[in-house]
């Protein structure tokens, strides 16, 4: 893993993740932009505020017997709540955000040949997604149930975008009966489609949990 | 980030911690009551309150282990339909999620949101291959909240409730505005959620929740007390009242007995006959007089006893009747009354007693003739009623035993009652 | 146990006791000394 030092305060910045152009200084909460091999301060992040996740930047799930570990978290927040989505890298190559929501997950991966159907490219073109809009995406049908303007309220590790305080995105969630979940997210530089499914977090076999104040890890998952 | 977060409650200045952090989007305040947004930083009152609910069965922050895991219990909620009123309280476990427990007239289930969704035809659902028939399907009303929530609660809240069974296992839908949830809830018993949650709550602070509330609501209803010890306490009323009995039966004795004759003339003026002696052997007895008569029909016959203390010549009075009617109406032959009757003395002193009896005996509707004998049988139908005596020291006061067993089931049978009222 | 049984209990054995005190003395409210109406005319009270 090779080493960076954060242009603000100098302290260390580990490189979770080489392929990532943003990482947040976890002491100054400055938003770094590393570009081939150079480091450049772009802004400042608010600082997350606390909260009960099980997960940490270190978590590994168990996808099919890849591992993928968790390398940065962005947390936004709605007009009604917040939530937060970890970014994940796979021994694989592959890249997964995790979402986390009501104490459940969705765990996704890039899906970007449901961005072709006319109702997402309608919407990735800058229009209002329908609720109750259907779309098939990895032979399933699944159904808009939830669409949120949310904007940044902080981050920690390595991420794809930079998630300044005025960082904002339109969310449209996909679900159907089966538990599958389609997630498509438009902020200032495009739109992305990550298709997946919920669970619980048994279900993710999860590793190297943190170690909540107060809780004890439950056996099946220590 | 791992410092809890602590809210200020703008309505009241309690200080509240959220315990899941990150989740939490509405507060009840646990002083005041009050409907907090939360799921900011900055903390926004919804609505003021100045009560909070208290009497809900298990106190917020309480742990339990369910299915091997550790839960918090959250919020509390309670909620209505129609006149069915139950709590619902949200768990919470940061490794597990949310789940639910409700409690309805002492009956528990444990519910899971479902992440896959059941397949629905109107009257049934199939779920993971598995046919749920409907139940019933009804507006409910949240009417109280206390706690956290992770979505926007308030009281007031209303959703439209279908519940499809099969067997002990239900699953829930609920439907409001902008989202249909679905729940699968498996009845647990009420020994396990007291294990679980309640006797532990014994080693945890609690509020005062017993204090300044009447006895109805401190024992009926009080919180702490789960309703599934209702056949307990009914098995120990039963227990309670053999005792009872078994106490009135051995320790009114010694029993010795005197037996007597009497006769008397149907229409014929009370006559004073003596029917045996009896000896009160401990400081107070009871003194039962049992009468058997032949079997006369539409007679009735006045018995009063004394008592005769040999020593002072005091006279202890009691009363008894003997009466058989018979008849034909319209639904044909009937009978009523009996040819025996016990006769029971309270509080008789110690000591030796001459019985006597006062005996008149009447017809019903009428007296007959007094001293008509029918010359073809002279013997045969003089008009006499023969009466056999048994007076003796002890005795059983079935309605002393009838007023315990009144006390003893009233207490459950009230318990039913009120929790059927509501 | 619930406290409400614990409750109930020491009322069952409030009464055990009562009732045993009560038969001791041979004392009870339901004995057959007062009569209630001593020249009555009585009959059947069936319909």
């Amino acid at each position: 893993m090779e080493s960076l030092t954060c242009p603000s305060c100098g302290a260390a910045l580990p490189v979770r993740d080489p392929g990532l152009p943003y990482s947040t200084c976890a002491y100054c909460q400055t938003l770094v932009r590393r570009a081939a091999g150079s480091v450049e301060a772009v802004g400042t992040v608010a600082a997350l505020p606390a909260d009960v996740s099980p997960i940490q930047i270190g978590t590994t799930l168990d996808r099919g017997g890849i591992a993928a570990t968790v390398v940065g978290r962005v947390r936004w927040g709605w007009s009604d709540g917040s939530w937060n989505e970890w970014f994940l890298r796979a021994a694989d190559g592959r890249a997964f955000w995790l979402g986390e929501a009501m104490g459940m997950f969705m765990l996704t991966s890039a899906y970007p040949a449901v961005l072709a159907v006319p109702a997402v490219r309608n919407f990735a073109d800058g229009n209002p997604m329908a609720r109750d809009c259907t779309v098939k995406a990895g032979g399933k049908w699944l159904t808009a149930t939830d669409i949120k303007e949310a904007a940044c309220l902080g981050s920690e590790g390595d991420l794809p975008f930079p998630t300044l305080p005025s960082w904002t995105m339109t969310n449209v969630d996909f679900r159907n009966a089966a538990g599958d979940a389609l997630s498509v997210q438009r902020d200032a530089d495009g739109t992305t489609a990550w298709l997946g499914e919920w669970s619980d977090l048994a279900g993710l076999k999860p590793g190297n949990l943190r170690q909540i104040e107060g809780w004890t890890k439950p056996g099946a998952l220590a | 980030m791992t410092q809890p977060r602590a809210v200020t409650c703008p309505s009241c200045g309690g200080s509240i911690e959220i315990r899941a952090a990150g989740y939490t989007v509405t507060l009840a305040c646990r002083y005041c009551g009050s409907v907090l947004n939360v799921a900011h930083e900055d903390v926004r009152l919804i609505k003021a309150y100045r009560r909070v609910a208290k009497d809900f069965a298990i106190a917020l922050g309480t742990r339990g282990t369910l299915f091997d895991v550790e839960w918090e219990v959250l919020g509390a909620m309670r909620r209505r339909s129609g006149s069915a009123v139950w709590q619902e309280f949200l768990l919470f476990n940061p490794y597990a999620g949310y789940r639910w427990l409700v409690e309805a007239e002492g009956e528990w289930q444990f519910g899971t949101m479902l992440l896959d969704r059941p397949e629905d035809d109107g009257l049934s659902v199939t779920w993971r291959g598995q046919s749920f028939a409907l139940d019933e399907d009804v507006q409910i009303e949240t009417t109280t909240v206390l706690g956290e929530f992770y979505w926007r609660a308030g009281r007031g809240d209303k959703v439209q409730g279908a519940t499809f069974m099969r067997g002990r296992e239900a699953l829930s839908r609920e439907t409001s505005a902008d989202e249909v949830t679905w729940t699968q809830l498996i009845a647990v018993s009420a020994e396990w959620i007291s294990d679980a949650f309640v006797v532990k709550q014994k080693h945890r602070s609690r509020p005062p929740r017993l204090r300044g509330q009447g006895l109805k609501q401190g024992f009926i209803k009080a919180p702490t007390m789960d309703e599934g010890d209702l056949p307990a306490m009914l098995l120990m009323a039963l227990a309670a009242l053999l005792m009872i009995m078994a106490v009135q039966t051995f320790l009114s004795g010694p029993q010795v007995c005197a037996d007597g004759r009497a006769t008397v003339e149907v229409g014929a003026p009370t006559s004073t006959q003596p029917i045996g002696t009896i000896e009160v052997r401990r400081p107070w007895q009871f003194v039962t007089i049992a009468v058997d008569s032949d079997s006369f029909h539409n007679r009735w016959v006045d018995l009063d006893y004394s008592l005769v203390n040999r020593k002072t010549q005091q006279s202890i009075d009691a009363y008894g009747i003997v009466e058989f009617y018979t008849g034909t109406d319209s639904d044909g032959p009937w009978s009523e009354g009996s040819h025996h009757t016990d006769t029971l003395f309270s509080s008789v002193p110690q000591g030796t007693y001459d019985v006597f009896v006062d005996v008149g005996a009447h017809g019903w509707p009428s007296d007959p003739q007094p001293g008509s004998i029918d010359p073809a049988n002279p013997w045969g139908n003089t008009d006499t009623v023969a009466l056999w005596f048994r007076s003796c020291t002890g005795g059983f006061s079935w309605g002393m035993f009838w007023l315990m067993a009144a006390l003893l089931f009233s207490v459950p049978v009230i318990i039913v009652w009120w929790r059927h009222e509501g | 146990m619930t406290k409400r049984l614990i409750l109930f209990a020491a009322w069952c054995m409030l009464l055990v006791m009562t009732s045993a005190v009560s038969t001791w003395f041979a004392w009870t409210p339901f004995s057959d000394e007062e009569r209630s109406s001593s020249t009555s005319y009585r009959g059947p009270t069936h319909k």
